[in-house]
């Protein structure tokens, strides 16, 4: 039985890893500030209030960072857009590349 | 563990990253633009055009991509369609970008649908349509100015945008390929002999048959497209702009190795540059067998500057690239990465050598990030109390290091320009900005036109300076060949110009009044007027310029038709 008991927790550690992350199947609706004046590294109130944290990634989950990432890939990418000065520093990165599966 | 200084090089997949060269008038001069060699601005020139016919002209160049190989085959040097290269103009001295050219590349694969060149391989019956790996696999023509999709596996073409004012406060609007389309084309690397043809037999393929010269000169011609009209411009000229983008050899001249070798050379060379004396050609040029992508555009003169009765204009380069990318880890020829983002610089350049030799090392990425704006808060102190005199001294053992400080000459000389020549008017308005300051119309000054080719002096309008003051005897008249040529640099900059000996005379205050023991001024330090004229040894007028646009000339070819 105690073989059993481990076979189901890697079984579950497996699904959770194939699973990937929270959001990856589309990017995150709000994208990166580009006011700058943060170093990212605090979540302002509108940040708490929304769920997103500066930085631009989805709180919490394990696509954080990559979930910014895309938000700037898909932001504005017209000619007139400016660069966002927070960098995501602040945020988690699990280094898993099925986060950015939806770019692909 | 987290790694992400810079979002853009987020990467799961490997990044190609450049061999390690040493460094020139801004190739690979900061940190960062070396692991981004495809957008690596290496030297800007802007002068008015002088070849013969063109009066009323200016010509802007910007190079990139630096140390090119000609036979760095099978891929050799494609701009980069995830990148923007801008070629921007100031009108008015405030610092900001007036006039943005945005130049943005296209690459495809040659063959049938662009999916790359196949040949049948296989038994009768049996062939498969195989890709070849080859950037060509036959004669690529002359005449045919797209190339030939049949035996060109790798063709670019290019758009050219027009940004007035700010150059992210509205779109580019597309300058019109006369021959119809905003599509213009990119010839080819210059591969070598035989993929161009010869004017002559090829010859015996194998050594040591003389090596024969390409049609290349030929064929890039063909890809200089002239007629072209500037958006919104309705002055006379504003049909007659030109437009070159293409492989050209680096016209650069600098002895490179010893220079960052703690100036590995004798105090007697060094110091033995000026107009009379023969040090300035000590040594042959490195640089001579490396090539760069050459941005070339000559505009009316009357379509880019303020007014008649105010026509300096100051000119830099810029490369930037989206802020993200991705790389794909089941890469694709069409999708090697996913990039996105709003365009971020990495890459800026004006006058020569300054983020090379007066930037220090902790601000030199954060310079090719920046804007003129901010030049005197950012970077001023670089300039005011520049180090390489010091280094120089250091290295020699000599007091050659000017005395007076802040050193307002060089402020002079890098952001505001030389009063009367090439300074804006003074205005509340105008701001000490880094970039090339040139005047569109010297003439008004001199009376006489742009130095023909064979005629100007590589030490340019420097030489029109004495003890900090303009001789305006010298330029009644002007006498290029001794002393004064107006239309060099600081005065803009055109490929003969030695910026080098330029850059050097000037820190060590050649257009200092006193205060500058290099130079011993006679007149105000009661000296005996025996000045010291600084070089690196290449002379740059040793490197061959074409007389006509885009006047880099063609670039070396990867193999000589003899089996070298």
């Amino acid at each position: 039985m105690p073989n059993l008991r481990y076979l189901m927790v890697a079984l579950a550690l497996a699904g959770l890893m194939a699973t990937g992350c929270s959001s990856s199947s589309s990017p995150p609706s709000t994208g990166p500030s580009t006011d700058g004046g943060s170093d990212g590294s605090k979540a302002d109130a509108h940040a708490a209030d929304t769920g997103v944290v500066e930085g631009g990634g989805v709180d919490g989950g394990d696509c954080a960072f990559a979930d910014f990432v895309i938000g700037l890939v898909n932001k504005d990418t017209t000619a007139t857009a400016t660069p966002s000065t927070d960098l995501g520093a602040s945020l988690e990165d699990s280094q898993q590349q099925s986060c950015f599966a939806s770019l692909f | 563990m987290r790694l992400r200084t810079v979002v853009g090089a987020l990467s799961f997949g490997a990044l190609a990253v450049a061999p390690t060269l040493a460094q020139a008038s801004s190739h690979r001069e900061a940190p960062f633009i070396t692991k981004n060699p495809k957008v690596d601005g290496t030297d800007v020139y802007a002068f008015e055009s002088y070849e013969a016919g063109h009066a009323g002209m200016v010509t802007l160049i910007a190079n990139y991509q630096p140390f090119q190989d000609a036979f760095a085959g099978p891929n050799y040097f494609q701009m980069d369609p995830d990148a923007l290269y801008e070629i921007l103009i100031d009108n008015n001295g405030d610092g900001v970008e007036d006039f943005t050219f945005q130049f943005q590349f296209k690459t495809v694969l040659g063959g049938t649908k662009n999916a790359g060149i196949t040949l049948p391989i296989g038994p009768d019956g049996g062939q498969q349509s195989v890709a070849v790996p080859f950037y060509n696999v036959g004669l690529i023509p002359n005449a045919a100015i797209t190339g030939n999709a049949s035996a060109l596996n790798v063709i670019e073409t290019y758009s050219v945008g027009l940004v007035k004012g700010p150059r992210r406060g509205s779109a580019a609007k597309l300058l019109d390929n006369p021959g119809g389309g905003t599509s213009f084309n990119k010839p080819a690397d210059n591969v070598g002999a035989k993929s161009f043809g010869t004017s002559a037999s090829l010859g015996s393929p194998t050594a040591p048959s003389p090596a024969l010269v390409s049609d290349y000169a030929a064929y890039a011609k063909n890809f200089i497209y002239s007629g072209v009209s500037i958006p919104g411009c309705t002055a006379k000229d504003a049909t007659k702009a030109q437009v070159f983008v293409g492989q050209r050899s680096e016209p650069f001249a600098v002895n490179l190795g010893p220079t960052f070798d703690l100036i590995d050379a004798p105090a007697t060379v060094v110091t033995n540059g000026g107009v009379a004396v023969g040090g300035f050609a000590a040594v042959p040029n490195p640089l001579a067998a490396k090539s760069v992508t050459t941005i070339a555009i000559e505009l009316p003169r009357d379509c880019i500057v303020q007014s008649a009765t105010q026509p300096v204009i100051g000119v830099w380069s810029t490369a930037s690239v989206r802020q993200a990318r991705v790389v794909n880890p089941a890469a694709t020829y069409v999708e090697p990465s996913h990039e996105g983002g709003a365009w971020t610089q990495v890459s800026r350049l004006g006058n020569p050598l300054v983020n090379e030799v007066v930037i220090g090392l902790p601000d030199k990425d954060h310079w090719n990030s920046s804007e003129p704006t901010g030049d005197v808060a950012n970077f001023g102190k670089y300039v005011e109390y520049p180090t390489l005199p010091a280094i120089i001294d250091v290295v020699f053992g000599t007091d050659f290091q000017p005395t007076v400080f802040p050193r307002t000459d060089l402020v002079a000389a890098f952001l505001t320009g030389l009063a009367p020549i090439n300074a804006f008017p003074k205005g509340k308005t105008v701001i000490p900005a880094e970039y090339i300051h040139l005047n569109t119309n010297t003439e008004a000054t001199v009376t006489t036109g742009p130095t023909p080719a064979g005629s100007q002096n590589r030490l340019g309008a420097a030489l029109c300076f004495s003890e900090g003051a303009l001789n305006t005897a010298s330029l009644t008249p002007y006498a290029p060949a001794t002393s004064c040529d107006p239309y060099g640099f600081p005065n803009g900059r055109r490929p003969i110009d030695d910026v080098v000996d330029l850059a050097l005379d000037v820190v060590e205050g050649y257009l200092l009044p006193s205060g500058n023991p290099a130079y011993n001024n006679a007149v105000t330090d009661g000296g005996a007027s025996t000045p010291v004229f600084f070089t690196d040894g290449v002379d740059q007028a040793s490197v061959q310029f074409d007389a006509t646009f885009p006047y880099i000339t063609t670039p070396n070819q990867g193999a000589n038709g003899n089996g070298t």
